[in-house]
């Protein structure tokens, strides 16, 4: 393997493949679909900080300005004041989800010693906002009356459901996910589609003869797995500039991109060679997408049984796990070793069956 | 001859039952200009694409300057260069640009690619993309992309298919000068009148097995039929035979007589030879 060859070629169709039109609509497709997501799917992430709206008496004005205070942001809470019916008849009908009504001299007896009384309103069936406001009033009424609290409690919430997976989302958001679907998507049109387009092309025109009079075989499967990787780092870098996303983990990301790239070129080359030309592969190589890109997809909607298997076996669903951790800069989905190692494993695999197939070719021509 | 630069020995290579070349032997002596002719599917291909590195044979040997075509391909590679019977080029660059890519991988020096384009008349139309070229120029161009690397053998397969006359003449010129300065050049074609007056020798091969192989003078005189056709001051035409002593008394007293006009050889043509040989025209 001559690596001068190899980068000879390697320049030669990185300059050569920009100029053929259908390696500009492999490239445009997902990047169109990327931006679409970005610029229409709800942006924010889930929040899932607890909500609740707290009616009082002016009585309580002391009171909820102290809650106010103590909840911090452990629960988005809105006051509202109003008289001592107003604040039943609003827990009533549901539009509050805590209400407080005081006695007059509520802070020069708390002040006193003395033992006010505090009622305290809350719906059937309430959510956790309005609990967890209730369950401040006590801390908040001895703040009040001048007495330390005996611990600082931290509200933290936790989403429900266990499994890592569904974090993807409410972590990212629905349109940064999906931009990151557009990554994957990406990835795969230009190993399945580009890099195979390039080395079809070579075959059906007879140029390969040319190149292999000179160089091997194995160059020039380097040099277009290199141009794949180089469109695959431009077209990524241009569709998060576009998003205007940028990625917690840059390091992760990005080696997660490159090693998703080769792991499906080498299967995309192999496959490239069964097609008698590259018009052929741009019309029957989209099947080949299908199971590129749904493992991707279904990643972060935590799928069981044989779809859930399909996301742990692929390097798609693999690196899209990867680069939600990438992207967010926590480890969203556990066990990031495993996923550099399916993708390791792909990687190998699909250069391998590669040169075997190469070495069958050559025997047999 | 001199030094052998291409040395077959029982080559053959199957495909399953079907034996594309069977069992050949011939050498190319450095200079050489040797012809491989044959029918479609007769072998002459495969016999160029083994011998070229891209084919790996059945069995028997090939050495090219000295260097074994299955075990040696690295040493061969900048020693030879083919001329393709397909215009592969890369369409999307221009002429210089295709030449440029050659160079560079070849290791030759970037003024190599100017002096290949002033040879083969390119110069002109050295910026402008391949695909807008005729396809003389194409040809023109798969030969100077040939030349590149000053190979010491060049093969060529089919190199005049396509061309028109002018151009097919200045192609055999060219062809014949790089003989003359040492090239050693292995050939197929399919005209007859090309091989006659390009090749040293010649090989004909028929279902992969070579059936004639000698100088294409010596091949006509001994499968050329021996005779000559009269034309006499009657405009009758007479054949006679050289080696018939009673035809030798004929001509004897048409020349006394002076009744003769013309008299047209009747030697073989290589075209002749190959038909007899191989049963049918190419």
């Amino acid at each position: 393997m001559n690596l001068r060859r190899m980068l000879t070629i390697f320049y030669k169709d990185a300059r050569d493949a920009i100029r053929d039109g259908r390696v500009l609509v492999a490239i445009a497709v997902p990047l169109a679909i990327g931006l679409f997501y970005n610029a229409t799917a709800d942006g924010d992430p889930e929040d899932l900080t607890p909500t609740a709206d707290v009616a009082y008496t002016a009585q309580s004005a002391a009171l909820a300005e102290a809650l106010r205070e103590s909840l911090g942001g452990a629960v988005d809470a809105g006051f509202k004041e109003a008289g001592a019916g107003e604040v039943r008849a609003l827990v009533e009908q549901g539009e509050a989800d805590v209400g407080i009504i005081a006695a007059d001299d509520l802070l020069p007896a708390l002040e006193g010693g003395g033992r006010p009384e505090v009622r305290v309103l809350l719906p059937e069936g309430g959510g956790a906002g309005g609990e967890l406001v209730a369950s401040a009033i006590d801390p908040a009424l001895r703040a009040l009356a001048g007495q330390p609290a005996p611990a600082a409690v931290q509200v933290e919430p936790v989403p429900v459901g266990g499994e890592d997976s569904a974090d993807a989302l409410a972590v990212l958001g629905f349109d940064t996910y999906m931009v990151l679907a557009s990554v994957v998507f990406l990835v795969g049109m230009i190993a399945v589609f580009v890099v195979p387009i390039l080395l079809a092309e070579e075959t059906e025109k007879k140029t390969l003869d040319a190149l292999v009079m000179i160089s091997s075989y194995p160059e020039v499967i380097g040099a277009k797995t290199l141009v794949g990787v180089l469109y695959t780092v431009i077209s990524v870098t241009l569709l998060l500039g576009m998003t205007q996303l940028r990625p917690e983990n840059l390091p992760l990301f990005a080696g997660t991109v490159v090693l998703m790239s080769l792991a499906l070129v080498g299967f995309g080359l192999l496959f490239g060679g069964f097609f008698r030309n590259a018009n052929q592969l741009n019309t029957w190589g989209g099947f080949l997408l299908i199971p590129v890109v749904a493992p991707a997809l279904a990643a972060g909607f935590e799928p069981a049984g044989w779809m859930g298997a399909l996301v742990a076996a692929t390097p798609t669903g693999q690196g899209m796990r990867l680069a939600v951790n990438g992207m967010s800069g926590e480890e969203v989905f556990s066990d990031p070793a495993l996923s550099f190692l399916v993708m390791a494993a792909w990687c190998a695999a699909g250069f391998g069956a590669l040169l075997l197939n190469l070495r069958y070719r050559q025997g047999r021509s | 001859m001199s030094r052998a630069m291409v040395e077959v020995e029982g080559l053959r290579k199957h495909y399953g039952p079907v034996r594309a070349v069977d069992g050949i032997s011939f050498s190319v002596g450095a200079g050489e200009v040797f012809g491989l002719l044959g029918h479609n599917g007769a072998g002459k291909s495969t016999t160029i694409r083994m011998l070229t590195g891209r084919s790996r044979p059945t069995g028997g040997s090939a050495r090219i300057a000295g260097h074994d075509v299955v075990s040696e391909p690295e040493e061969i590679k900048p020693l030879i260069n083919l001329v393709f019977e397909d215009q592969n080029l890369y369409e999307r660059f221009s002429g210089r640009d295709n030449l440029a890519f050659f160079a560079r991988l070849y290791e030759a020096p970037a003024s190599r690619v100017d002096e290949l384009l002033e040879l083969v008349g390119l110069t002109g139309a050295a910026g402008r993309k391949v695909k807008t070229y005729s396809t003389g120029m194409k040809q023109r161009l798969l030969i100077a992309r040939a030349l590149i690397n000053r190979p010491r053998i060049l093969f060529l397969d089919e190199p005049t298919r396509g061309l028109d006359p002018t151009s097919a003449r200045e192609l055999r010129n060219l062809i014949a000068d790089l003989s003359r300065r040492g090239t050693t050049v292995l050939l197929t074609t399919h005209y007859m009148e090309e091989a006659d007056e390009l090749c040293d020798r010649v090989a004909f091969l028929s279902a992969g097995r070579i059936v004639a192989l000698d100088t294409p003078r010596e091949l006509k005189l001994k499968r050329g039929e021996r005779a000559a056709t009269v034309i006499l001051r009657s405009r009758e035409e007479k054949t006679i035979r050289l080696d018939d002593p009673a035809d030798a008394t004929r001509l004897q007293g048409w020349m006394v007589k002076g009744d003769i006009v013309a008299i047209h050889s009747r030697e073989g043509t290589l075209e002749d030879v190959f038909v007899e040989l191989a049963g049918r025209p190419l």
